[in-house]
């Protein structure tokens, strides 16, 4: 059975506002329903991560428990650039997940998102520390990578070769977007883009090539006709965290999903208008998924918390999962 | 845009025995070791000005900072620029060009994505 859950991220705005303590936001998830999945990123929503007093662990143990949330999956990060001299080695960067690997089981966390900076030489050491701790990595895939793109086909290999249950992947809907979202677009324009240049950055958005060759020839485009500089440069972000993947690519690693970053702008009628999840649920449930569906929300790359009340928007997002979970449930005959 | 917003709020400023203090935080969703942070330029009413940086009660000039990737700026913690500049304006305009490294996002060999925040501010001078 798949369930809903939120992720501290999709709150970031008014996280940075400063208006909630950790456990007041915690209290919040809960009261308005929007659990009962609770993931946080481990260096947005600790101070100290991730060398955490006894009193942390056990404050937010008791925090989830007391208002009925589960713990669903901790965010990690490698800090490769950590350092200002030099990246970090190999090794460093062992010992830099291995600390957060462990402190997501102290947290009572079954899964630990990772990232693409974990190279195939780091996920070969840090396997054994995640089973010892009996905790899942997932890899996120998110844009503008996706399932079948050649940096996770590589990490897909690794995984066979390693063969350890341990390791999976986390689909975000990024990777498999239809559109950019509108509010997106408006900021551009906002921040001073002249707003003739969108349908060319729409349609050239939606081409094939690598994302950095697609904003190139936007900002080539864009040049031709008087635009350069920051009001060109912003619109990078289009080319890189929106992702147009093909949906039916996240069969190839379907079983070994371990967690799922439902990710999204808006909401409109009740539907997600940049994001197909329709069918993205509908794979999750063909596929036999039975994990958390958290809600990410990530509109704080365009909207403040006075634009945006982001609770309530991830409320209309599980409402929506929800009705389209149950339709793929009953259509597929699976009870 | 976005995460650049709320660097600098109203009422970060303030006036002290030694000139302005200026409350700053994270440009990003998540907290960031001080080797990553660069200010690249502040002015006030126009006038060049070099800050020093306060943080857990800690300060630090601006050249030490990359030293200390063991420290870290939580993102709900505001930093506090300290800034000598003697002024009796009850307002003054506060123009701040900072940027972050983020460490975990990697766009060429050896080099990670900067995220820059441009503030330019009237700000109201409090006691």
């Amino acid at each position: 059975m798949i369930k809903t859950g939120s992720t501290l991220y999709a709150y970031t705005n008014e996280w940075r506002a400063g208006q909630y303590t950790l456990d007041e936001m915690i209290a919040k998830v809960a009261a308005l329903n929007l659990g009962p999945g609770l993931e946080v990123v481990g260096f947005q929503s600790f101070k100290g991560f991730p060398h955490l007093t006894p009193d942390q662990i056990r404050n937010f143990r008791n925090a989830l428990e007391s208002n009925g949330l589960e713990p669903s999956c901790l965010g990690t990060n490698i800090d490769v650039a950590l350092r200002s001299d030099r990246f970090l080695t190999e090794d460093e960067m062992v010992d830099y997940l291995a600390a957060q690997v462990k402190v997501a089981r102290l947290l009572g966390y079954p899964v630990a998102r990772i990232q693409i900076g974990a190279t195939p030489g780091v996920i070969e050491r840090i396997a054994p520390v995640a089973e010892k701790a009996g905790v899942k990595l997932g890899m996120e895939l998110h844009a503008p990578e996706a399932a079948t793109t050649p940096a996770i086909v590589a990490v897909r290999e690794c995984y066979d070769r390693i063969g350890s249950e341990y390791l999976g992947f986390i689909p975000d809907f990024s990777a498999t977007m239809t559109a950019v979202p509108r509010g997106m677009l408006d900021q551009f324009v906002r921040d001073g883009l002249p707003a003739s240049l969108l349908p060319a950055l729409v349609e050239i958005w939606s081409g094939d090539e690598l994302p950095h060759v697609r904003f190139n020839r936007f900002a080539a485009l864009a040049k031709e006709q008087g635009a350069e500089g920051p009001v060109v440069d912003q619109t990078r972000l289009a080319y890189t965290m929106f992702g147009h993947a093909d949906p039916q690519g996240w069969r190839e690693i379907l079983d070994r999903v371990v967690h799922v970053h439902g990710k999204f702008y808006e909401i409109e009628d009740g539907t997600e208008p940049s994001i197909p999840y329709a069918e993205l649920l509908g794979l999750l449930v063909e596929g036999g998924y039975d994990g958390v569906i958290s809600s990410e929300w990530e509109g704080h790359a365009f909207a403040t918390e006075h634009d945006v009340d982001a609770f309530a928007l991830v409320g209309e997002h599980q409402e929506m999962c929800r009705t389209l979970l149950a339709a793929a449930t009953s259509g597929g005959g699976q009870r | 845009m976005g995460l650049s917003d709320g660097v600098v709020r109203p009422g970060a400023l303030r006036r002290t025995v030694n000139g302005l203090d200026l409350d700053v935080r994270v440009g990003w969703y998540r907290s960031l070791p001080l080797s990553s942070v660069r200010v690249f330029a502040l002015e006030v009413d126009g006038a060049a000005v070099t800050p020093t940086f306060e943080l857990d009660g800690a300060t630090y000039t601006l050249d030490e900072l990359p030293a200390f990737h063991d420290k870290w700026w939580f993102v709900q913690d505001p930093a506090t620029l300290h800034l000598p500049v003697s002024t009796a304006k009850s307002a003054v305009r506060v123009e701040l060009e900072i940027g972050w490294r983020i460490p975990y996002i990697v766009i060429g060999p050896e080099t990670a994505l900067v995220q820059r925040a441009h503030v330019d501010m009237e700000l109201e001078v409090a006691a």
